[in-house]
């Protein structure tokens, strides 16, 4: 039995997390997978936190704002301490982006043992409908770029917030996890600590409903 | 360098003193924050009581007055107490967010509990 969570970031998404949330819970899964998940709600100041309680889907609420970063890590530090020991965590976006469909592949190659942290990319292998703005592209390459020159490992999608992280990087992860531009700089730091590291294709959808929050865009490019 | 500018550096030097031994008498300054503060009271009263160190330093280091040399190694000092404390700040920072996390999941964990033990009594 693989245990995996799905950790859920959510700040401002009353009109996303909900939906979102369905879509894990009608997902059905291969045998011998466990997958639950919880939403880290990030100090929202709309009716996050209570649309969750009302629904019970486990909801952590952050007693104060953190940021994207700090979010993500309270994630894999409950994944770690918390009641269940859980072999995989996933980040999941809780505005809908992500397609549940892809959950498997992501995971596949962490099951498998192949490799300790799996980044769902939409630049490869087609899978994806929405690849993002030129600009935001432009952007991705060259952080993409700049992570090829310091680590020699070629990530392109390398601000993707759907990704899974094995145990070993779950540890790793929860006590160190950057903060200001959270997704591209961890992989630097896995890759440093010799985490290996792949690229998985999945597929990600334009975001349902509700403006970007500005921590979100920023980390979403 | 003027006898009027030795007796401002003393007098603000003992007054900087007096600021630092009573906040640390009353708790508002750690003990070992205090050190740094003391070593430049430590320095303004080296320079006051021994100027020709100033003089000969400036010499040294082709600085044209002495006035000019204690300014710069003032900025100098207060530039090092500040990105200390940024470093510091920075530290911070990481412990807040700890607690903030471990906090948010305790108290998650303990609502979760008391829900289950209150479904529990239902039945």
């Amino acid at each position: 039995m693989t245990r995996v969570l799905l950790i859920l970031p959510a700040y401002n998404e009353e009109e996303n997390i909900l939906r979102t949330v369905e879509h894990i819970k009608e997902a059905r899964f291969s045998q011998g997978l466990q997958v639950d998940y919880v939403v880290i709600n990030d100090g929202s100041r709309d009716r996050t936190e209570a649309l969750c309680r009302e629904r019970g889907v486990p909801c952590i609420t952050l007693v104060q704002n953190l940021g994207i970063g700090g979010a993500v890590q309270t994630g894999y530090l409950y994944a770690l301490m918390g009641p269940q020991a859980y072999d995989i965590a996933v980040q999941f976006d809780g505005d809908g982006q992500h397609d549940i469909g892809s959950l498997e592949n992501l995971i596949k190659p962490i099951r498998e043992g192949q490799c300790d942290f799996t980044v769902g990319s939409r630049f490869i292998g087609g899978a994806s409908g929405f690849r993002s703005t030129a600009l935001r592209r432009a952007g991705i390459s060259y952080l993409s770029f700049l992570i090829r020159l310091v680590t020699g490992q070629r990530i392109r999608d390398v601000t993707s917030g759907y990704r899974a992280a094995s145990r070993g990087a779950i540890e790793y992860l929860s006590r160190e996890y950057p903060v200001d531009y959270p997704e591209p700089e961890s992989l630097v730091c896995l890759c440093r600590q010799g985490f290996r590291i792949e690229e998985v294709p999945v597929n990600m959808f334009e975001r349902e409903g509700g403006p970007p929050s500005g921590l979100f865009a920023l980390c979403t490019i | 360098m003027s006898v009027f500018l030795r007796g401002e550096m003393i007098v603000m030097a003992l007054l900087v003193m007096l600021i630092i031994v009573r906040s640390v008498n009353k708790k508002r300054l750690r003990l070992q924050y205090s050190f740094f503060w003391l070593l430049i009271v430590l320095g303004l009263l080296v320079v006051a009581f021994f100027p020709g160190v100033v003089i000969w330093l400036c010499g040294l280091m082709q600085i044209q007055t002495p006035s000019n040399m204690i300014y710069l190694f003032g900025i100098l000092a207060l530039l090092l107490i500040s990105f200390y404390q940024t470093t510091l700040l920075s530290k911070q920072a990481d412990r807040i967010t700890r607690l903030t996390q471990l906090i948010s999941i305790e108290k998650y964990l303990t609502e979760k509990k008391e829900g289950e033990d209150r479904e529990k009594e239902r039945h």
